[in-house]
């Protein structure tokens, strides 16, 4: 199976997107929506990684519960895809959730049921898979 | 938060029947997933995962005061 994230919108505070999972047969698995920092030219701890394709692993801490590595981004260490809900829980990372809300009326997006979606994750995708970003 | 021997007890108790309770909601997904049941209709469930493996990982954490009021009982602060 692999996995292809769409990012539908960006701006100074934050990118939203659609990360998709797809049997080898292309055919659709489920989805989940992303949450992720805005593009700051892959600056440390306040930017999203570069498109690209990553091989992704899961993994389990007592920190993030379930959660996933992507391998080899181009100058980041530990770039995960974990819950939360609010983009300055992230240093990089992509949050998961099943939606997005606007949770302040200033459109700074939120994920909405962020360990349901990493648990379905966990349940549904193997040990490895590849992850494009688009 | 330092605990008695009995509320050690009690969390080693709580973890191994929370661990129990995952592995078994696990084993009923992908049962119900294999008779070919989709994503949505398991979404309960999945929610009861969830629920169980946040407070396993509470326990874990030793953040007994945000575990559920009965458990909770166990530990007054």
């Amino acid at each position: 199976m692999y996995a292809h994230l769409i990012r539908t919108e960006s701006n100074a505070t934050f990118t939203t997107g659609t990360m998709s999972f797809y049997t080898d047969s292309r055919s659709p698995m489920f989805s989940v929506r992303t949450l992720e920092r805005p593009w700051l030219n892959n600056m440390r701890k306040i930017s999203c990684i570069p498109c690209g394709l990553y091989l992704v692993t899961k993994r389990y801490s007592l920190k993030h519960g379930h959660h996933f590595l992507i391998q080899n981004v181009l100058n980041r260490d530990a770039i995960l895809i974990h819950r939360g809900n609010h983009v300055h829980e992230s240093q990089g990372c992509i949050l998961v959730g099943m939606g997005l809300q606007d949770c302040d009326g200033f459109k700074n997006n939120a994920t909405l049921d962020s360990r349901k979606a990493i648990e379905l994750m966990d349940l549904e995708l193997p040990e490895s898979f590849n992850l494009f970003i688009q | 938060m330092e605990l008695n021997a009995k509320q050690t007890i009690a969390v080693k108790e709580e973890i191994h029947r929370l661990k129990l309770l995952i592995a078994l909601d696990k084993s009923s997904y992908n049962e119900k997933r294999g008779q070919g049941a989709t994503i949505n209709d398991l979404v309960g469930l999945c929610s009861e995962i969830v629920e169980h493996q946040h407070q396993l990982r509470l326990l874990q954490l030793g953040r007994f005061s945000e575990l559920p009021y009965v458990f909770k009982l166990q530990f007054p602060l």
